[in-house]
Parts: structure tokens; C-alpha cells; sequence
């Protein structure tokens, strides 16, 4: 999927409008692509363009292991408002193993409308990171109702959180995961 | 933001668990909200009118007057929507309107009518049947048809054609509890297609011109 929206993303980058936040959706796409390296190179193109992936780039950080980095740029965006920081800074903490500290920022930034499922991922993670698998199981089972197709990695989560706590709809769940995949 | 959060002693404190289910966007609640209302308002007003109570008759005119304002909302609602479709939407207007799309502004109007003529009983059959005709229509077409939902309104429509009153709020708690039940996850997972089903969907209305 995140294959056919590169391509996507190119085919159209001929338009202005296209073009101004084409860094943006390339550090977006990457970043479902799990190319972290990638957005590190996207900085310069950004920095040209006057488009911002600070965000993107403190997640890459992060999950590069550059922990310092990727909080230094986190707090940073955070402390100027950019869109989506509080998530981002979310992330960073989640990579260095701070979960606490991580859904505190998760919770902060739940707020915004359209990241609503993936910060019900992320929540999902870290609570199970935590061990509090109905937590877990309540923030799994909001994102898989929000997002509009049955997402196999939500399903199957749910299912590993709903036996932990001995919900009898986990062989249910686990079931509709191998048909959805 | 400041970037430095005050610590937090659990994350299973009750605050931190209601600020993760309900500290959303606003725009959350205004989706939310007239969804509910949409059902209440009509449902209290019909029950209401049943009971033929002169004490509910204050609680009958205000919910009545409501239920007006909401139906002619909707109606002009759609006839934005076709202005600014047949005004706006060259590639949309191109295509011809569906009744199933333009049902919901239909049954809208109807009611509004009925309402502004006194006949409540005329306004329950359009907002209550023709609502249940539509939700079977499209549930068929989209694949989605719920059986349990479909017996619950044409059973509710039948309760109120022999005016059992009780039947009516029973029925219509049930519809409610239907509504907000969290144990239709399973059900809600297998009405919605797998991620590749769901990208070869959107890249075919693309092609089609629609996406």
C-alpha cells in the first residue's frame, strides 16, 4: 500500500500544490515503509522547499536509536506547536523504553482528529507495554472501529490483549484476522 | 505546549483513563451528538404523543417543534447539497442522483410536512419507516443488510400502527441499547473489507471519477 502511494505522490508531483508538501508525504510515506534513513535525506529538500518534517525526523531519530537527537527535535516541535508533536514526542519516548512518559504525550495529543487511529495504536502498544492489556484491549478495539477496513496487525493485537484478559471474543478475533489478512 | 508534562502517578488513574476515551476533537461530539438526537428527539416525541396525556402535552409541543426544526434542517441540507452538486460537481452532476442517496432529504421533507400539518403519525411512518426501508436498501446494496436491526424497526413500526405504548418504549429502548452496544465488535469486523479489498475499492471509484 505505502508502494502505490509513492508512486502516487510522483505521478502528481508536477503540481505546485502537490509539490509544496510533497517532503511532508514522502517523510509520511517512508515512514509506513519503515525507511527511516530515507526521511533523514528528505532534510535538505525540506528545508529548501519551506516545508516541515520535524516531526517525522524526531520519529526517524528514534527509531534509528538516536535517542538524544530524536528528543532534542521532539521537545523542540513541541515547544513551537507544530502539527502533531505531542505524538511525535510520544514516539520518542516509546523508543527509549519511557512508556509512562510516552502515553502521557500520547494522551495530549488524542485530541487531534485525524491522527485519532494512530495514536490509539500507539496507546494500544505502550499499554501493553505496560502490561495493562484491558487498557489495551479498549484502545485496539477504538481503533479497529474507527478505521474504515479491518486492519490484520489491529486485529491480531486485539486478540493477543483479549486472551491476556480472558475475553472470550479472542478466538473470535484472532479468526476474523487470518480472514482479513 | 510545555514540553516538560507534570508527572503522573498512573497511567490507570480514572482521569487519565476518561481523558483517553473522551478529550477528542470537538468535531468528535458534533458527529456524536445530532446522531443521538436525530433518534431521541423523534422517539420521546412518538411516545409522547401515545401516552394522550395532557401533563406530557408542554414535553409533546417542545420535542415537536424540535423534530420540526431538525426535518426541515435536514431538507435544506439536501437541497444544498444538490444545488452544490449540480452547481460545483461537474463530474458528480454528470451522473444521476440516486434515490438512495437523495432518501434521507426525502424523508426529511415528508416529515417536515407531516409535522407542519399536525399529523404525527404520518411523521413517525416517514422518519421511523421510511428510515428502516432505507437503512434494508442500503445495508443490500452495500452488503452490510443486519437482520436483528431490520425485525427491531418493523416491529417498532407495527407497535405504534396498534398503538401498544409499551411495546413502543421497549422496542425503542432496545433500538437505543442496539445502538450504543460495544459487543458488536466481531459484527462491525466482518461488515468491513480487508485493507487490499479496501485499496482495489478506492482505486476503482478513482478510475470511475468519483474518488
Amino acid at each position: 500500500m505505502w508502494e502505490d502511494a509513492l508512486t502516487e505522490l510522483k505521478r502528481q508531483s508536477y503540481s505546485p500544490m502537490v509539490k509544496r508538501v510533497q517532503a511532508q508525504w514522502l517523510a509520511r510515506i517512508y515512514l509506513g515503509m519503515k525507511n527511516y534513513t530515507a526521511i533523514l535525506d528528505l532534510e535538505d529538500q525540506a528545508r529548501r522547499e519551506g516545508c516541515d518534517i520535524q516531526t517525522f525526523l524526531a520519529v526517524a531519530h528514534a527509531r534509528l536509536g538516536h535517542h538524544a537527537t530524536a528528543l532534542r527535535m521532539a521537545k523542540e516541535a513541541v515547544r513551537v506547536r507544530r502539527q502533531g508533536a505531542a505524538i511525535a514526542l510520544g514516539h520518542v519516548y516509546f523508543e527509549a523504553g519511557e512508556y509512562e512518559e510516552a502515553l502521557l504525550w500520547y494522551e495530549r495529543g488524542a485530541h487531534h482528529l485525524l491522527q485519532r487511529m494512530d495514536v490509539l495504536r500507539a496507546m494500544g502498544k505502550t499499554l501493553m507495554a505496560l502490561g495493562d492489556y484491558r487498557e489495551a484491549a479498549w484502545a485496539y478495539e477504538q481503533a479497529v472501529r474507527l478505521t474504515p477496513f479491518a486492519r490484520g496487525e489491529d486485529l491480531r493485537q486485539l486478540a493477543e490483549c483479549l486472551y491476556r484478559i480472558g475475553d472470550r471474543r479472542a478466538s473470535e478475533v484472532e479468526a476474523l484476522a487470518e480472514e482479513k489478512a | 505546549m510545555d514540553a516538560e508534562p507534570k508527572r503522573s502517578p498512573d497511567h490507570n488513574a480514572l482521569w487519565r483513563k476518561l481523558r483517553r476515551r473522551y478529550a477528542q476533537h470537538p468535531v468528535w461530539l458534533l458527529s456524536w451528538l445530532p446522531s443521538r438526537l436525530s433518534f431521541l428527539v423523534p422517539a420521546l416525541c412518538m411516545i409522547a404523543w401515545m401516552l394522550k396525556d395532557s401533563g406530557w402535552q408542554w414535553l409533546f409541543d417542545f420535542l415537536r417543534d424540535l423534530w420540526l426544526l431538525r426535518s426541515i434542517g435536514g431538507l435544506l441540507f439536501g437541497l444544498f447539497f444538490l444545488w452544490v452538486r449540480g452547481r460545483y460537481g461537474k463530474r458528480l452532476a454528470a451522473r444521476p442522483l440516486s434515490l438512495l442517496a437523495a432518501l434521507p432529504y426525502v424523508i426529511c421533507g415528508l416529515t417536515a410536512l407531516a409535522l407542519l400539518q399536525g399529523r404525527i403519525d404520518l411523521a413517525v411512518y416517514a422518519t421511523f419507516g421510511l428510515t428502516a426501508l432505507y437503512r434494508i436498501w442500503h445495508g443490500r446494496q452495500e452488503e452490510q443488510f443486519n437482520p436483528g436491526a431490520a425485525i427491531i424497526d418493523v416491529a417498532l413500526i407495527a407497535a405504534f400502527a396498534l398503538n401498544a405504548v409499551w411495546a413502543v418504549v421497549a422496542l425503542l429502548a432496545l433500538h437505543l441499547f442496539r445502538q450504543t452496544a460495544s459487543s458488536g465488535l466481531q459484527e462491525e469486523i466482518r461488515q468491513k473489507p480487508g485493507q487490499m479489498e479496501y485499496v482495489h475499492r478506492a482505486r476503482e471509484q478513482c478510475a470511475a471519477g468519483g474518488g
